[in-house]
């Protein structure tokens, strides 16, 4: 049962097209897992269809006619078999682990899968990038917590938003389990705790290199300090 | 007045549904001759609002109903309305020009949606052009500065903050006008579901 969702806004975002790409993944990813946003998401296009129908039309040149279109179809190919098929779940045969919450993200995966590696953070923690979906506007990875393990307190610089895709953690605001959704913004302080019956791993999206740089001092400091 | 305006909206509406899946199962020339008349110059406004210039606007136009002949067997009348449909379309060919891994996303979009709207267990087939009316004429109603941002976000392409800018409003401002309007127009096709 999925609690914690994206805001409206971002839904809205979504389904416009207006999302930097990291937060287009993450909320892409969600939607897959929750019924509830994938209908609020429908009705944002709903929306947008609407507004296309009903909108002011513009004069057309003489390029675009519906004979040129005819001519077009006739000469493209008809569509292959598998273009009409819905995409199978992709298994993941790497080290990164079968994510079956989202097959989206299970097929962003497996097609970088050569140049992803998980890294170690500190002690109990690691992370996987994946730069390909990353921007100086966002910043894009996996990240693991051990069971348990506990995230010194920090707070943002910018926004961050996590989606759980196995195990869960907790932090001031409640308990977040498998598809759950967090946005969490420069203002909010927080300090989650991965549940102690599995390892917990979670998509980040994180606003901008500084904000970024000045986390993860804050994250090391306790450890180097050993 | 109203009357006769929304029951020739209604009209329109029922054929394009229609029109599509008579492309997609037919590959009827005529139902997408109607399609074209009527949503190739607006699509052109829509490209142009999204900042493309005027040639590269008729380009995705084009490109548009291309997509639209091909893909047309896809088609579910019981999941979206044709214009919803032909949105996405123009939504993520926009997306498509400017970021591909962004456009890699959307791409499956229909698919998932198909998958993911099978607790719906609508039968009547009319329900989508009915709402599509609705939701016209929803939006029509709204009050005219949560009209403007809900325009300004789906068909001119701003973001939350390009809206706050263009419009000099506080973003918070902005973002409560939209989610007002999303409310009140998602309270109604949630209730034309019933």
């Amino acid at each position: 049962m999925i609690r914690h969702h994206p805001s409206a806004e971002m839904l809205m975002s979504y389904s416009a097209g207006t999302l930097d790409t990291g937060q287009t993944l993450i909320v892409a990813a969600h939607l897959e897992a929750c019924p509830t946003c994938a209908t609020h998401a429908l009705n944002a296009r709903s929306i947008g269809g609407a507004l296309l129908e009903n909108a002011l039309p513009t004069t057309l040149s003489e390029n675009v006619t519906f004979e040129c279109i005819s001519d077009k179809i006739e000469q493209a190919e008809r569509p292959a078999a598998s273009e009409l098929e819905s995409p199978q779940p992709i298994k993941l045969a790497n080290s990164l682990e079968a994510f079956t919450l989202s097959p989206l993200l299970q097929q962003v995966l497996q097609q970088s899968s050569s140049r992803l590696r998980w890294r170690f953070v500190a002690p109990g923690v690691r992370q996987c990038a994946l730069p390909l979906f990353s921007s100086p506007a966002e910043r894009v990875r996996l990240l693991a917590l051990e069971p348990g393990f506990k995230t010194p307190e920090h707070s943002h610089h910018g926004f961050e938003h996590t989606l759980v895709l196995k195990g869960s953690y907790s932090d001031e605001t409640g308990n977040y389990c498998k598809g759950d959704f967090q946005s969490v913004t420069a203002a909010d302080c927080h300090q989650p705790v991965a549940g102690g019956e599995e390892e917990c791993i979670c998509l980040t999206v994180t606003s901008g290199a500084p904000r970024f740089t000045a986390f993860l001092p804050r994250l090391l400091r306790p450890f180097m300090d050993l | 007045m109203a009357g006769s305006a929304a029951r020739e909206l209604s009209f329109l509406t029922i054929s394009f549904d229609e029109r599509l899946v008579e492309v997609g199962s037919n590959k009827c020339r005529d139902a997408f001759r109607e399609l074209f008349d009527h949503f190739a110059p607006r699509l052109k406004s829509f490209y142009l609002k999204g900042g493309s210039e005027e040639a590269a606007a008729e380009e995705l136009v084009q490109e548009t109903f291309v997509l639209i002949w091909r893909k047309a067997a896809l088609y579910d009348p019981q999941k979206a309305a044709a214009s919803t449909w032909i949105y996405t379309i123009a939504r993520n060919l926009r997306i498509d020009r400017l970021r591909k891994e962004k456009a890699m996303i959307y791409k499956e979009e229909e698919f998932f949606a198909t998958k993911l709207t099978t607790h719906e267990t609508q039968t009547d087939v009319t329900y989508q052009n009915q709402m599509n009316t609705q939701l016209a004429q929803a939006i029509a109603k709204l009050p005219a500065p949560q009209a403007q941002v809900i325009t300004l976000a789906f068909f001119e392409e701003a973001t939350h903050s390009d809206i706050a800018k263009r419009l000099a409003l506080p973003l918070g401002t902005v973002k409560s006008r939209l989610r007002l309007a999303f409310t009140r127009l998602a309270e109604m096709l949630e209730g034309s579901k019933q």
